[in-house]
This record gives structure tokens, sequence and C-alpha cells, in this order.
């Protein structure tokens, strides 16, 4: 491998960790939507990378907006311009594939929720996953949980279903 | 629905969520265990079939006329799209779904359902064509014989009496002890009120499904509808039971198959049609045919309908079904507009299997009626030309009007196949020379009725014609015929 050649591979295997620390930072189908558009304005602002640092402020959630900053201040990105758009690129593709794990859940989820729920997942399912919420407060507590194509339920209505249905005689007998 | 969708979710674990919508078709992503036709319902409530199976996509067929909205959940259901079939279908009107159409009285729920798309029985299954399908229609029965079991197009301009053949055809055979499934396939909802009508009419409603599929409902809907009609006939013929089915019409259902192919960005083949069209409708009409079941044998005999635009029996979705089907009945506009009723072409038309139904007297008659007719066909060109014309000239064309008084049927809707060969042994045998046009109509029609509701005329006719082998005989026997005993 030639010195070029060696340069070139280190720079790609660079760019793909900046990109993995950002997909690990965006947790709900909403940053990914809210990232996604604001790469796609950088990639409009490619020839003035001056204006990168605004828009990233007014338009990625406050927790990426950091990381995001610290990857463009990255050396071989800075004033090559074919690379950087290469860069932001890649970026957004890999941001449109990340896989989505919808949980309908009976409540509206903190922050503190969400970053427990996150780090659970960046930690067994992978990086490239986002949660998506849905509120359904029938379900009484749990979650029903949908990943790529499969579906279960956990919740306390399927519980407490499946209680009165073992349990119809037993229950019918207390009541009356 | 919701509770079912909800079953089916928690009972399978998989779940899709619908991406893209293009008319009937959805696309979805996820249910990754899903397999080709299964039944799949949308959280909404409707029902779907998957029609394709991609990387990523899953293609699916919306069978509801309200489209689904982008991110509807889908539920599998791991079984093909079922039907409820059973006897409780008998006199019903449903929908493709096996839905009851009439709100007032909704079907009650049936023991069994079975899948729309059925494997077609295997050889050892079936049985030779060796009974008669009487239609109850002269010119059929005497030139152009079907069998039970038999395939038999039937094609034609529009408004030229094909509905009004079908429906004696049903008729007849109901009479007979049969069941009669008519699928009424993308046709306007007035021409599926007409044919519920004139089955209600004829009295034979409960012997009869009809399934319809009007021009307003999805094309998902209406390509689903012969498939339907079948697995309702193969429930029947299971229990033992002849049955007819009518599919009116297969062109307007290959029509909305191309519909449903062209925007799944299916490649287009001739006249835009999928290349797959010949073998979804071979595999459909296979499934008719004569069997042995376990309660003995039954036929499915089939009645499939093509409209041909100006006569032009050269299309490609008609000579397709020409080259399934068993022999075809071609209705000639030309001869409905001169007044022929049924306006068949027998020259056009044909019979593959139902002559070995035939005795041999019958198989006499017809050689020789087409023989003849043949032969004046050729007198009048000749005759056009404006020459005189010999006795025996004129004695030929003069038959050949009886013969033709013979076989019209504006008037009456059956004539059983006794009064047939009686019939034409009076013709043949130049008994009605000296009656008149009006006359000889009246006197048919005497005969028809006396025959069906005189024992005593019914048993003399019976004992006529039972017994002769020959038209020789025939002849000689209704030689004697005693007009005055149908007064």
């Amino acid at each position: 491998m030639t010195k070029d050649q060696q340069k070139m591979s280190n720079g790609m295997k660079q760019h793909q960790k900046h990109i993995e620390s950002i997909m690990a930072l965006i947790r709900t189908r909403d940053e990914q939507e809210f990232v996604q558009e604001a790469v796609s304005m950088l990639e409009r602002s490619v020839n003035q990378p001056t204006t990168f640092g605004k828009i990233i402020q007014s338009r990625v959630p406050e927790h990426c907006a950091h990381a995001m900053n610290r990857v463009f201040e990255d050396e071989a990105l800075k004033g090559n311009t074919e690379q950087l758009r290469k860069f932001l690129e890649t970026l957004k593709k890999s941001i449109g594939a990340m896989r989505v794990l919808t949980l309908d859940i009976a409540f509206s989820p903190s922050e503190k929720d969400i970053d427990a729920i996150n780090s659970w997942v960046v930690g067994n399912v992978g990086s490239d996953v986002v949660l998506d919420f849905t509120h359904d407060a029938t379900i009484g507590g749990g979650a029903k949980i949908m990943f790529e194509g499969r579906y279960t339920e956990k919740t306390l209505r399927q519980k407490i279903e499946q209680v009165f249905e073992k349990e119809r005689e037993r229950i019918l007998q207390t009541i009356l | 629905m919701k509770d079912t969708f909800q079953q089916y979710l928690t009972e399978i674990g998989e779940i899709g969520f619908v991406e893209r919508v293009v008319s009937s078709l959805v696309y979805a992503n996820g249910l990754p265990g899903v397999r080709l036709q299964e039944m799949v319902l949308f959280e909404s409530g409707e029902v779907g079939r998957v029609t394709g199976l991609g990387e990523s996509v899953v293609e699916l067929v919306n069978f509801s006329r309200k489209p689904v909205a982008v991110g509807t959940r889908i539920a599998r259901t791991n079984h093909l799209l079922e039907v409820p079939v059973g006897e409780e279908l008998l006199g019903s009107v449903i929908n493709p779904l096996g839905e009851s159409l009439d709100p007032s009285s909704p079907l009650p729920p049936t023991k069994e359902r079975r899948s729309v798309d059925a494997v077609p029985l295997g050889i050892q299954a079936r049985l030779r064509i060796k009974k008669q399908c009487t239609t109850g229609v002269s010119l059929v029965d005497r030139l152009l014989p079907l069998g039970l079991g038999q395939r038999e197009l039937v094609l034609g301009d529009q408004k030229t009496g094909k509905s009004r053949f079908l429906l004696r055809a049903l008729f007849s055979q109901v009479k007979e002890g049969a069941i009669g499934v008519y699928a009424v396939i993308g046709k306007g909802r007035i021409a599926a009120k007409q044919v519920e009508q004139a089955i209600r009419e004829f009295g034979i409603a409960k012997q009869v499904v009809i399934v319809v599929a009007s021009a307003d409902e999805p094309a998902s809907m209406i390509s689903l509808a012969p498939y339907t009609a079948m697995t309702v006939a193969e429930f029947f013929r299971d229990q033992g039971r002849n049955v007819i089915v009518v599919l009116d019409d297969l062109s307007l259902h290959a029509k909305m198959y191309r519909e449903l192919a062209l925007l799944g960005h299916k490649f287009p083949g001739r006249n835009s049609y999928p290349g797959d069209i010949f073998h979804i409708h071979a595999r459909l009409l296979e499934r008719a045919g004569s069997f042995t079941t376990p309660h003995g044998e039954a036929a499915i005999t089939c009645l499939p309908v093509i409209e041909t635009p100006r006569g032009d029996m050269t299309g490609y979705i008609a000579t397709n079904l020409m080259s399934i089907t068993d022999g075809h009945l071609f209705f000639d506009h030309i001869l409905f507009a001169e007044g022929r009723r049924p306006a068949i072409d027998p020259f056009l038309s044909v019979t593959r299997v139902g002559r070995q139904t035939q005795t041999p007297l019958e198989r006499e008659i017809s050689s020789e009626l087409l023989t003849f007719l043949k032969i004046a066909e050729r007198l009048h060109a000749f005759a056009s030309f404006g020459a005189e014309l010999g006795e025996h000239i004129k004695e030929a064309l003069a038959r050949e009007r009886r013969i033709m008084q013979f076989f019209d049927q504006t008037a009456y809707e059956m004539v059983p196949i006794n009064v047939q060969l009686l019939l034409f042994g009076l013709v043949w045998g130049n008994r009605w020379r000296d009656k008149m046009s009006v006359e000889l109509h009246t006197l048919i029609e005497r005969i028809i009725k006396a025959y069906g509701e005189r024992e005593d005329f019914h048993k003399k006719v019976d004992g006529i014609v039972a017994g002769r082998n020959s038209i020789k005989e025939l002849v000689e026997r209704t030689s004697n015929f005693d007009f005055a005993s149908v007064e």
C-alpha cells in the first residue's frame, strides 16, 4: 500500500468513526429527522463552512450539536470541500438507514427515560437504532415492541387479560 | 376486526408498516416471514393479500375501496386468503371475499373456509366426461352439445344474447339438480342486478350463489371474483353435487389483472398484459372438470365469457381462452341483427368433448344437421344471384327455414331433450311442410308446455323417443304424431 492509499484509508476510517459517534447520539425518530434536515442544509452550504456552526446550533438537538461541531473541526475535513461533500453524503445516507425500534407505551417518556432506553438499545442492539415512541394509554403499562418486522407485547393489559382468561371461574366466584 | 388484528399480531409476532400506496397496491416493510398469497390484515380493518416479495419490501393488494394510510400497521394471518363456504351460501349474493352484499341479510357463520387459490386436482381425481350437460337450448344441445365438466368459452359482442343463453343453461342445469354459481366480474351494478333478478324470476335462486364484483370495485376485488366462484363450486363438488359456473366475463378480469400488473411495474407483454396472463386463466379453468369425490362422481362445468369487439374473435385473451377451454360458442352480432335467437354461429363454434356424451341417435342428428345447414348456406349464396331455382333447392331452403324455426328460442326458455328430439323428428320428416311460421311457433310452444304440465303427454313423447337409434326410426315414429293431442 502506498503512502497516499494509507492516508486515504485512515481518513475513511476516521470518517466512519465520526459518523458512528453522531449516530450513537441520535436517540429518537424526531431527532433523526432534525439531524437529517440539518445535514441537508450543510450539504447546500458546503462552500461556506463558516456557517456550519450556526446551522448546527439552530437545527440540531443540543446533545448532538456539540459532537457534530467537534467532527467538523477535524483537520481532514477542513478546507477540503470534496472530502466534506462526500462525508456529508455518507452521513446523510447512514442516518436515513438507521433501523427503527417502535415502542407503544402508556406514558410520555421524559428525557431521562429516553436516555435510559436508548443506552440499553445502543449497548444491546446497536448504535444504528432509533426509537419511535407512540402513546397508547389502553395498554396500562409495559410496552408493545416492534423491530425489523418482529412484534412482541409485554403489557399490563395483556397480563391482566391472560389472568382473566385463565382464572375466569375463580374470579367470577369471588365476585359473585 | 381490531381484536382480530391484535390477536394475529400477538400470535404470529410479526408486524409490517405501509410505506407506499399505489391504487390497490400497497408496499410495506417488515413482515419478515410472510409468504406469497398470504392474507394480511390492516390495522384499519381492511384485508389484503401478498402478491410480491422484495428484499425489504412486501407488495400487497388491498381489497377495500378505502385506501390505507401510509404508516398503517399490518398483521400476518399465516394462512392463504380464504372465503367461507357452505350450504348457507345458497341463495345469497356475495362479494369476492364471501361477504353478503345484502346488509339486511348477513350470512350465517359457515363451518368451513377455503383458500381461494386452490391447486387444481390431479389426474387421478379426474374422470372422462361422459354425461351431457343439457342447456335447454336446442341449437346447442343438438349441434354443439356440452358435457358435464366441460369448459366451454362463450364469446361474442355486447348485446348478442350471451347472458340469456348463460341464464338458460344455468336454469336447465339447476332444474336437473346441479348447483349454479354465477360470477359477475367487472360489470355495472345494473347488469349484476339484472342477473340476480333473472335468477329469481326463474325460481332457482335457492340453488344458486351469485358472486358480484361490480365495475366500481377496486381492481383487486374484481380480479379475485372468478377464484371465489370456483372455490364455492369446489365446495359443492366435494359434496358430490354437479356445479355449473358462469364467469361473466374474463376479458374484464384480464383487464383488471393487467391494471394491477402495470401498477406493480411488471414487465408488459402483448397488448400490455403481463406474461403470466395465460397461466392464471389456465390455472383457474383447470379447476373445472369431471371428478371422483368421496360422495361419488361430480362435475364442475364452466362457462367463461369473453366479449369480442365487433365480432373479432382473434383477440389475445379470446384466443388464449379458446386454447385453454374445451370449445367455444360464438355469438354473432350479424346473426343477432338478422333475428336469430340464439345468435350462435354453428360453423364458427366448437365443442371438443361434448359429442362423446351423446347417444348414437343424437350424434347422427348433429352430424346430419350440420351437413344440411352447411349445404343450405351454400344454396343461399347461389340463390342470391337470382338464378331460377329448381324444386329441390326450393325444398331445401324451405326445410332450412323450418329447422331455424325449430332452433329459434325467442319465446321459450328451455326445451327438454326429448321434446328437442320429437321436434327434430317432425321437422326432418317434413310434418310441418304446410304450416305457417306463426302457426309453427304456437305449436312448438304448446308441445313444450304440454310436456311440462301433462303427465300423459310427457309419457307419450318419452315413448316416441325412447329406444330410437337412428334418424330413420325417429322420423318413422313421429310420422303419425297427432297434433291434436297437444290441444
